[in-house]
């Protein structure tokens, strides 16, 4: 009997188009928690909607208008630039430093190495929480240091582009390890052939990062740059611990907008129409960002 | 490789049944639920529910409670709920209470029509939550309630939409022995609140911040609400009418607007109120580098937990308009509604009743030190019966927002604040912010 189901299973299984039946979990998957809430923000942003009441008004394009006409927007939008690529040059820049630091078989090297990835284990908002106890105005262990110099204490947090900046050290800070381990694991995959025939010819450290390390570690680098990209462009737990995305919208990202527009303004029409906006944004820089790097990979 | 894969298609289908017997049988559970309460219903409809009780166990009931109190007031609530389970073994009550999320985790509920048994309304029984609870005029205490609170609590109809233990009554609250130091005497007006400040200010060097207030979400609109209702509501000749039918000459927020960012630029407000927090203040306050906050009665207790020899005390909202007179912001406080679809509602409002008893509305007033919004409660004030005593007089409007503004306008309020504060907009453009949301929220509303 078991020979039998075992031999119409291997049938089927020797079918190329059954193997698509392990796609239906993933894709029911996708539809209930991806596409199906992603095309409900589609119709909601055409509504005026407080976000629970049964009453849902067709508006057209009102909301959109609305956001593109809101300059509180384009501050969330500037800013949530700077947090995507700025982030994403200080990780890859520090996380690359420390790859080559670590990547030699030095003592103590595992201990930097889990030291340095330790912060990206730690939730988000308690990170801006901890920070926050920083760069506080009273009672701020940076106001303290200064206070013991005699300087006069500074409100870090309270102008918005400085704290932009804080917000954006404080991602760097806590997701570069990622970055780090990334890069590890691609420099490990680099043959010293190569860099021994470097050595013969006479390169310099310079020559050989830039014609041997860079051009092959560029999966590596298209996976954590992409990476970041996207972590970094849809930040949201360090701006609400740090700064709340004040003062007013200084500091708001986005998503912190999209959220504070929901659930605070209660207007689920425009958090939708910027919901939807903030996803072609991050679509459009992360497909362009993937083809740029992929075209950089050389091929051995 | 064909084995391999057989293998893991086996597993799949494996994990597969796993998940559908778990979620079959959590499907039948809550199928026997709602089919063995509407049984249960029909029988009390046609004969006696006495003879049922003789005959059977009492069924399992399991409630849902949620509310916004939090800790040490969460838990006066919550020790109420499991005395009721204690007395009623069959029924057990699912309580939680999560904080600063509570109105965001409501919203979502109530967008899904999946409230819990028993919530708290936290001042918005009518406007927010009043197609979503239970009319509660018919239950044996609802005659009890406060004549002068009742129109808070109920409408035109009669409707009842919640259990309102205690009647929030709420002023700024000032440091006295800061006030006792610089010789400065509590303020019936405006004027004389910024001559205080100003008194502070000068005669402590700078030391001393006059108003504590911190850019949380909620702090910094807590004067706007409590004067708003001082310049357009308190007079004789106001402006209540204008907010409740939308003709209201927005202009007119100008005044308030820009007291508030004078207040800031004279120092009156602590520096870094865009960034402080309500900890923060609520030191400042009990060590008396602070004097005076725009919070509550509940403010005093949490000072005395910082620093229990401190002496703080509640002052009346300073009027505005000359002629006028202080008053009280009221409303809600300690409150608890039944979802109206429960499907355990009978024994939902069984809860309610117990929870009105007077002994359980003394314990959660004792708590708050607010008056009861039921009468025949006596209740413990403590020091603040003084204080109660004294400003007996002293008319109690309800909260601004809650009644002249749309659900939503709090956050119009704190963003606006803090935006003008930042310099990022004027009194004017503050004003038009707040009408075109006030005009939007009501489109939706109405």
């Amino acid at each position: 009997m078991f020979q039998v189901i075992h031999s119409k299973i291997a049938k089927i299984a020797d079918s190329p188009s059954a193997l698509n039946i392990l796609y239906i979990p993933a894709l029911l998957m996708f539809a209930i928690f991806i596409f199906l809430p992603f095309f409900q923000g589609i119709v909601i942003s055409f509504m005026e909607w407080d976000g629970y009441s049964a009453n849902q008004i067709w508006v057209g394009i009102n909301k959109y208008i609305n956001v593109f006409t809101d300059s509180n927007f384009y501050t969330a939008v500037k800013n949530t630039f700077i947090y995507g690529v700025g982030s994403t040059l200080f990780q890859n820049v520090f996380g690359l430093m420390f790859a080559l630091l670590l990547d030699r078989n030095t003592t103590g090297e595992k201990v930097v190495r889990t030291l340095v990835y330790l912060p990206a284990i730690i939730s988000g908002l308690i990170m801006g929480y901890i920070w926050y106890f920083f760069f506080s105005y009273d009672g701020g262990a940076i106001n303290d240091i200064l206070a013991l110099f005699g300087k006069e204490q500074i409100d870090w947090l309270a102008s918005g582009s400085r704290s932009v900046w804080i917000i954006t050290g404080v991602n760097t800070f806590q997701y570069l390890g990622i970055s780090m381990i990334m890069y590890l694991a691609g420099l490990q995959n680099i043959s010293r052939d190569y860099y021994e025939a470097a050595d013969i010819d006479g390169a310099s450290y310079l020559s050989k990062f830039s014609n041997i390390t860079i051009p092959l570690l560029m999966p590596a680098i298209t996976v954590s740059v992409v990476t970041n990209l996207i972590g970094g462009l849809k930040l949201f737990d360090v701006i609400a611990a740090l700064t709340g995305g004040g003062p007013g919208y200084e500091s708001a990202s986005i998503s912190t907008m999209i959220y504070q527009m929901y659930f605070v303004r209660q207007d689920a029409g425009y958090a939708a129409a910027q919901g939807n906006i903030m996803f072609i944004i991050i679509a459009v820089i992360s497909i362009w960002a993937l083809k740029f790097l992929r075209s950089k990979e050389v091929e051995i | 490789m064909k084995s391999k894969l057989i293998a893991i298609v086996s597993i799949l289908v494996i994990f597969a049944l796993l998940l559908t017997a778990c979620g079959q049988k959590a499907a039948d559970s809550g199928k026997d639920a709602p089919a063995e309460s509407t049984l249960k219903e029909e029988p009390t409809k046609e004969e006696p529910a006495k003879e049922e009780p003789a005959k059977e166990e009492p069924k399992k009931v399991s409630l849902t409670a949620t509310t916004n109190l939090v800790g040490e007031w969460s838990k006066v609530l919550e020790d109420m709920l499991k005395a009721y389970s204690a007395e009623n073994p069959n029924v057990t009550i699912e309580f939680s209470a999560p904080g600063k999320e509570y109105e965001n985790l409501l919203k979502v509920r109530m967008a899904s029509s999946d409230m819990p048994d028993l919530f708290s309304t936290h001042g918005w029984s009518q406007i927010r939550y009043g197609d979503f609870v239970a009319d509660l005029k018919d239950r044996p205490w609802a005659s009890q309630i406060d004549p002068a609170f009742k129109p808070i609590i109920g409408d035109d109809t009669g409707k009842v939409y919640a259990l309102a233990f205690d009647q929030d009554k709420s002023g700024p609250i000032y440091n006295v022995e800061v006030f006792q130091k610089y010789g400065v005497e509590v303020p019936e007006t405006l004027d004389e609140l910024m001559a205080a400040c100003e008194t502070i200010k000068t005669k402590s060097n700078g030391e001393v911040t006059p108003i504590a207030c911190a850019a949380e979400g909620w702090e910094e609109a807590q004067f706007f609400d409590f004067f708003a209702s001082s310049l357009f509501i308190s007079p004789k000749d106001n402006s209540s009418a204008q907010l409740l039918d939308g003709s209201f000459d927005w202009n007119k927020w100008d005044v308030l607007a820009q007291t508030w960012l004078d207040m800031y630029k004279k120092g009156y407000i602590n520096k870094n109120m865009l960034t402080a927090k309500y900890d923060d203040n609520l030191k400042a306050m009990a060590l008396g580098t602070a004097a005076i906050g725009f919070y509550g009665p509940y403010f005093i207790d949490e000072m005395k937990a910082v620093n229990p020899d401190v002496k703080a005390d509640m002052m009346p909202i300073p009027s505005i308009v000359a002629g006028d007179t202080p008053t009280f912001a009221g409303g809600e406080r300690s409150t608890i509604a039944v979802w109206k679809d429960s499907t355990n509602l009978e024994e939902a409002l069984k809860v309610i009743d117990f929870c009105a008893q007077p002994d359980n509305v003394a314990k959660m007033c004792t708590f708050t030190k607010l008056p009861p919004a039921l009468l025949g409660v006596e209740a413990d004030a403590g020091e603040l019966a003084a204080t109660y005593e004294k400003y007996k007089d002293i008319r109690t409007l309800p909260y601004f927002d809650r009644v002249y503004l749309p659900n939503g306008m709090w956050d119009v309020m704190c963003k606006n604040s803090q935006m003008i504060i930042g310099g990022q907009i004027t009194a004017r453009q503050f004003s038009e912010n707040m009408e075109k949301e006030y005009l939007r929220l009501r489109s939706i509303q109405d």
